[in-house]
């Protein structure tokens, strides 16, 4: 699949105060890159903008596939995986009905083992049938990224994928960024500086000390 | 749209928040009104009327719940990336009438025990009661995204849908006065007819709006 995700110039302001400002850059298939940057710096955010849930104040970001522009959160939503803290899902049911829920709001005809297939691979395969209430942060984090894998989408959006997971799980999630770069692109939103070396093929730096990033006028390039 | 309102049902019947919340207010209100009214009888027009002051508030404590939930919760943005707002919107809308239909069910069986309202024929009284919650459920649905979005609690509903659903209230409670005084069909075909077009009004408005009011 032919796709890219261009941004433009891309900044955002929340209240009068800005975030980051002149980002540009472009994301293709076959690599993983990572959005580095302290706390407040708009990592979250930019990767918000990038799946449609947020309007940037200026700039754009125009998402490509096969030539086709994807202009509405959902359609983005079909061919990106999000896994965010800003995102949960439902703790009154069980895993097997989240994922099976979700399955059917986005048309996929899901097979039991399909789905024994994807909870296996984020190592949650024995608690199937156990509701997410009853779940640790860590399984909670889990169950986010099977989310995230559900419709396979091209382009996987990791918001500090890493937070709750133990060396297991870390393992877990290194193998399914590797999965990732073969099947088409991570973007990995993390201020961790192991995870921007291990994942950071390319690095988009953000920085909220505007005036002093590398790009004049900027507060991050790709 | 189907799994929707299977998912908020299953979610419903496993907290049972929304119909709790529902039949508390809906039995307080109709046990204080019915010792306030003690052996006095009420004229069909005094009933209709608070039957369906009933209905609305006691809908308007539930069912703001099932948009507000999604956004406290954070789970609001994973149906956002996963279907489109029109999907979303049919489901929720679903899930309210069924919701509201309930409630219906609970609270005229109630009333008929306490307020003893002169007879009815069932079958006019129970499309009356489908069209009035049909009106309830359409104008509700997008109100409760908003006020969700905008990060409100159940309190704001009443008063946003207060204006917009008081046309429908006042042919709904004529309506009712009019089945209890064994009116015409054609009395009360008008107020259906109204009552079915109002609601089908506001509900294409709202799945036109609804996009823009769940992504911006």
């Amino acid at each position: 699949m032919d796709f890219k995700i261009k941004l433009h110039e891309v900044g955002k302001n929340y209240n009068g105060h800005p975030v980051f400002h002149n980002i540009s850059g472009i994301f293709g298939p076959g690599k993983s890159y990572v959005v580095a940057g302290p706390n407040g710096s708009g990592k979250s955010t930019l990767l918000r903008i990038i799946c449609g849930l947020l309007r940037p104040s200026a700039g754009e970001v125009r998402v490509e596939v096969n030539g086709a522009l994807l202009d509405q959160t959902h359609n983005r939503g079909q061919f990106m995986g999000y896994l965010s803290p800003y995102i949960n899902l439902y703790d009154r049911l069980t895993a097997h009905e989240n994922l099976s829920f979700f399955a059917a709001l986005r048309g996929i005809a899901l097979k039991e083992e399909d789905l024994a297939e994807l909870l296996d691979r984020v190592r949650l395969k024995p608690f199937l049938h156990r509701r997410l209430g009853a779940f640790s942060s860590g399984m909670q984090q889990r169950m986010k990224l099977a989310y995230a894998l559900l419709h396979r989408p091209p382009v996987l959006l990791l918001d500090e994928p890493s937070t709750s997971l133990d060396d297991e799980g870390k393992k877990m999630l290194a193998a399914v960024i590797a999965t990732q770069r073969k099947l088409g692109t991570a973007i990995i939103a993390t201020n961790e500086g192991e995870e921007v070396e291990k994942y950071g093929e390319e690095i988009i730096h953000l920085d909220n000390r505007i005036e002093s990033a590398g790009v004049e006028g900027s507060a991050g390039r790709v | 749209m189907r799994a929707l309102v299977w998912k908020d049902l299953l979610e419903e019947f496993r907290a049972r928040y929304a119909i709790n919340t529902l039949l508390m207010f809906a039995l307080t209100t109709l046990v204080m009104v019915s010792f306030a009214v003690g052996i006095d009888t009420l004229t069909p027009k005094l009933h209709g009327a608070l039957l369906w002051i009933i209905i609305f508030f006691a809908a308007m404590s539930g069912l703001a719940r099932p948009f507000v939930k999604e956004e406290e919760r954070g789970s609001a943005h994973a149906l956002r990336l996963s279907a489109a707002p029109e999907l979303i919107f049919a489901g929720k809308f679903f899930f309210n009438l069924l919701l509201a239909g309930a409630l219906t069910a609970l609270i005229w069986p109630l009333y008929y025990m306490m307020m003893a309202p002169p007879p009815v024929r069932p079958g006019l009284f129970l499309l009356l009661l489908l069209a009035g919650i049909f009106c309830l459920a359409a104008a509700t649905t997008i109100l409760a995204a908003i006020v969700a979005r905008a990060g409100g609690e159940n309190t704001l509903l009443p008063i946003l849908s207060f204006p917009l659903l008081l046309p429908a209230l006042v042919m709904a409670i004529n309506g009712t006065a009019a089945v209890m005084n064994q009116g015409s069909w054609d009395e009360v075909k008008q107020v259906l007819l109204f009552l079915t077009s109002y609601g089908a009004v506001l509900l294409t408005a709202s799945l036109l709006l609804f996009g823009y009011a769940w992504n911006d």
